[in-house]
């Protein structure tokens, strides 16, 4: 056995090296974090002792946030699936007008990083000069305040709809058709299918894609940053970022509690969606047909109009709200002909500030992005193609911090790497490296938390690839390095050219973790925007905002392009 | 238990004609097949009797009651029509037991629980299931789901039974379980029954009538006897049992192959190139005739299968006494059929 493995690795030459150095490094960055923080919890300078966690659990504030959290997750989750289903299923079933387009049109919000869309309901409906508000002459007491927890909930549930929508619309493609056409020659009418055949046979993936969204809810940042702001609705991750912000021993040991909190939920939920999953499997498959459509007679046109005034609430409205924005010379004097220009874009454009974040989050997300889907690479092609023990562990380490709340992990960096790490075999040869401040824990922790992408992007350009034009060149006389490096990666570069996008784009706006683990001189994009959008200039803000949206949308649909229309939006 | 009519039904997805104007009358209580290649049009048409498609055009009639005529704007949907249907993927809900399966036609009659639980039982009893109504579909074989839905269209008394190659999916043992299964459920019920099939043997085995479809329009309609010997073009002739076609030519009212005359019927047939039809059952060895080679020999247990090259054709042969590649020999034809050559 041990003997096998041993010539399997000699066999594997250069492979097993980069794996190791990979490997190596993933352990490193998604376990280590994690662990110091859960010990953390409860290990302290006077020893072992569960008083911080006692302590954070008996503060009211503690549960007030959880309910707030659940609260805000619930409500996405239950937004989600009340927009995503019929969504779906009117995508899917009827004979609906233009809906290819519509499909696109409805999983764009998706794209965004919600944040953007969130300032642009601000903008729209806050008390003072919300645009909606003064649109229907409500002021005062009377205007809608979006800074609720509603308005939390209503900002995730119109940028994650897509989700469900997408999910629960591939579980109906993918089912039988002669299931609903069964029940139909039982007797039932065509709404009746839907109630007793269709909808009960989706529920896995309804569910999934709930639970999903409830867990997003659950870890978003952004949208409870600037919606709930100022300090009127504190769910756990910016009650964290409130605790570390503040900084004494007493609040970083309360935000080390609650980050506790959050991750065990988080990982009960990923359990739990790991089983929807495959029970849904279990439930649809056998084979896919064509199904036949619901003719909608007179509400076809109805439903076409909801849907686009979905995409039109979801994504026109607050994106163009943010681009006249961006538009306006001073914030507040409203939209006419001489308040408008590019003000604010020369002035974005041209400060150094500004530039340098830009140019933090490009080299970033372009590094992180590379590093995902190189690791990705060898962790899918070690699973999939080697017999090494332990090789089904290491996707572990990328889908555990994906699913793991930004927030968790970000405190994980910091508790694990805010002193210096010595490495070093004695006294004399060691390295010291302190990554806290530095560009490199950000870094770090985008590449741990979209491993994932590239881990999935692979596995599934992998299984594509029939084994047999590896052995192939195998027997034509090529080492397994050169196998990998001459026949694997260029039929799957496609497949990974779209993984390494879809990691650059959320990367490129991250805030959840760049807001903690930035330093004085690693501002981002993300973190620039929120300053500009809390402190200075909703405009300026406005504009990164745009050009960001601008990128994303872009980037995406790139991304269908490359990948045959099976991913991106 | 109802007939069904159709009167030169029609459907066309855009400019794609998928059935041409096919004319049908089934008589109440008899079995009909639907035979044909791949893209035939026959599922299209159970569908249509089933209300799953809309014709484009003719008129459907089950019984009585016109349940489809587009000139009239009439189209009753699936589930008014009551009519049992099996499909080949079974489509057996796996969110319900097995016997909610079967019940679920029955809750929507708005029959009462304690009638429905003795037609479910009733109706799994028929199909030999009546142990399993507890079950869950995954938990079951592919032969038993496919009997969970026969039983699901059997418990509705439904006025006609519609199977749509409800065998393709299983493997040949069980394939022959349920087609003999299928038989005495169709002996005890006398249900109208139109069952669709690319597999000749099923057809043959079950039907009372075989109907022939190709491109569209039925080539042939009539009792497998009929149709297995009396094939109305080579088509035909072709695609029920294993036939081998010679190139020949006509003179007068007679061919000769490899110079030996042989007797046809060639009655109506204009003459010049024409090609004859051969059943492997219908060539024997003989002591002089037609000269063939054997190029092959397949032993079938209870037969040979031989290759014969006759005047430059292979021709399929079962015989009963074996022969060996390379054998020079002599062969007669018992049945013939002569057919022109422009008939594909």
């Amino acid at each position: 056995m041990q003997r096998a493995v041993v010539r399997e690795l000699r066999e594997l030459g250069w492979l097993a090296v980069i794996a190791a150095v990979a490997g190596g490094a993933m352990i490193l960055f998604s376990a280590l974090p994690l662990v110091v923080l859960l010990l953390g919890s409860f290990w302290t300078d006077a020893g072992v002792s569960l008083e911080p966690l006692v302590r954070a659990l008996s503060n009211p504030e503690t549960w007030e946030a959880t309910f707030v959290t659940l609260g805000v997750a619930f409500g996405t989750a239950a937004v989600t699936v009340l927009l995503g289903v019929p969504a779906a299923w009117l995508l899917a079933r009827t004979d609906l007008p233009g809906k290819g387009v519509l499909k696109t049109a409805l999983s764009m919000p998706y794209a965004i990083p919600p944040y953007i869309m969130a300032i642009g309901w601000i903008t729209l409906l806050n008390p003072r000069n919300g645009a909606l508000n003064s649109l229907m002459g409500l002021s005062g007491d009377a205007a809608i305040d979006i800074h609720a927890t509603w308005g939390i909930i209503m900002c995730l549930g119109l940028s994650y709809f897509p989700l469900v929508m997408l999910q629960t619309h591939s579980a109906l493609m993918g089912m039988d058709p002669s299931l609903e056409e069964a029940a139909r020659t039982s007797g039932a009418s065509p709404m009746r299918v839907v109630f007793t055949i269709t909808l009960p046979l989706s529920v896995p993936a309804i569910a999934s894609g709930a639970l999903l969204t409830f867990l997003i809810g659950m870890a978003s940042f952004g949208v409870p940053y600037l919606v709930g702001n100022p300090g009127r609705v504190k769910v756990l991750t910016t009650a964290i970022y409130a605790a570390i912000d503040v900084g004494t021993d007493e609040h970083v040991a309360e935000a080390v509690a609650l980050a506790v909190v959050l991750g065990v939920v988080a990982a009960l939920a990923l359990v739990a969606n790991r089983w929807l999953v495959k029970r849904g499997r279990a439930l649809t498959g056998g084979k896919a047909g064509r199904p036949s459509l619901v003719a909608l007679g007179r509400f076809r046109v109805v439903a076409a109009g909801a849907l686009w005034g979905l995409v039109g609430f979801a994504l026109l409205l607050p994106l163009s709200v943010l681009v006249v924005t961006s538009f306006l010379g001073t914030y507040g004097k409203g939209l006419v002909a001489e308040n408008l220009g590019l003000s604010n874009y020369a002035s974005v454009l041209g400060d150094t500030r500004t530039l340098g974040a830009i140019w933090n989050s490009l080299w970033l997300a372009a590094v992180a992005a590379t590093i995902c889907v190189l690791i990705g690479v060898v962790a899918s092609y070690f699973r999939s193609r080697t017999t090494i023990p332990g090789r089904a562990f290491l996707p572990w380490f990328a889908e555990l911090p994906y699913a793991i709340p930004g927030t968790v992990l970000a405190m994980g960096f910091i508790l694990a790497f805010s002193q210096e790490i010595w490495f070093g075999l004695t006294d004399v040869f060691y390295i010291r490296v302190l990554l806290f401040n530095t560009a490199w824990i950000l870094l770090a922790a985008y590449c741990v938390k979209y491993l994932a992408y590239g881990v999935r992007a692979s596995d599934a350009a992998l299984t594509q690839i029939d084994k047999s034009l590896e052995e192939a060149a195998r027997t034509s006389g090529a080492s397994p390095l050169r196998v990998v490096v001459g026949v694997v990666l260029p039929i799957m570069r496609p497949a990974l050219v779209a993984a390494w996008v879809l990691v650059f784009l959320p990367v490129l706006g991250e805030i959840t973790m760049s807001i903690l683990l930035f330093g004085p001189e690693t501002k981002t994009l993300g973190v620039l925007l929120f300053d500009f959008q809390s402190y200075e200039s909703p405009p300026k803000a406005a504009v990164l905002a745009t050009l960001l949206a601008l990128t994303v949308l872009g980037g995406n649909l790139l991304v269908k392009r490359l990948s045959g229309g099976k991913l991106g939006i | 238990m109802a007939s069904v009519t159709l009167e030169n039904i029609q459907k066309a997805y855009g400019d794609v004609q998928v059935v041409r104007g096919v004319d049908l009358a089934i008589a109440d209580g008899e079995f009909v097949a639907l035979l044909g290649p791949s893209g035939c049009g026959k599922t299209t048409t159970l569908r249509m009797i089933a209300g799953l498609e809309e014709p484009t055009g003719g008129k459907v009639l089950i019984g009585d009651e016109i349940v489809s005529n587009p000139a009239q704007n009439i189209f009753v949907p699936p589930e008014k029509r009551r009519l049992g249907m099996v499909f080949q993927s079974y489509a057996v809900w796996p969110h319900m037991s097995v016997a909610q399966n079967v019940a679920y036609p029955l809750k929507l009659q708005g029959s009462g629980r304690a009638e429905r639980d003795v037609a479910v039982q009733r109706a799994l009893d028929m199909v030999q299931l009546g142990h399993l109504g507890k079950r869950m579909p995954h938990q079951l074989s592919g032969g038993q789901q496919q009997r969970v839905a026969l039983a699901r269209a059997l418990a509705m008394e439904p006025r006609v039974l519609l199977l749509d190659e409800p065998l393709s999916n299983l493997d040949a043992h069980l394939r022959e379980e349920l087609r003999r299964e299928i038989s005495l459920i169709r002996a005890r019920t006398g249900l109208t029954i139109v069952y669709v099939t690319h597999d000749q043997e099923e057809a043959l085995a079950l039907a009372d009538r075989i109907v022939i479809l190709d491109g569209g329009r039925i080539r042939q309609a009539g009792p497998p006897p009929e149709v297995y010997t009396a094939p109305v073009d080579a088509f035909v002739g072709g695609f029920i049992g294993k036939a081998s076609f010679l190139p020949v030519d006509l003179v007068g009212s007679g061919v000769k192959v490899a110079g030996v005359d042989v007797a046809v019927d060639a009655e109506g047939l204009p003459e010049g190139p024409a090609q004859l039809m051969l059943r492997p059952e219908a060539i024997v060895l003989s002591e002089s005739g037609i000269p063939a080679k054997v190029t092959s020999v397949t032993y079938l247990g209870d037969r040979h299968e031989l290759w014969l090259d006759i005047a430059g054709t292979a021709v399929r042969a079962h015989v009963e006494t074996p022969a060996a590649p390379g054998d020079q020999v002599h062969v007669s034809f018992t049945r013939v059929k002569l057919f022109p050559v422009d008939s594909p």
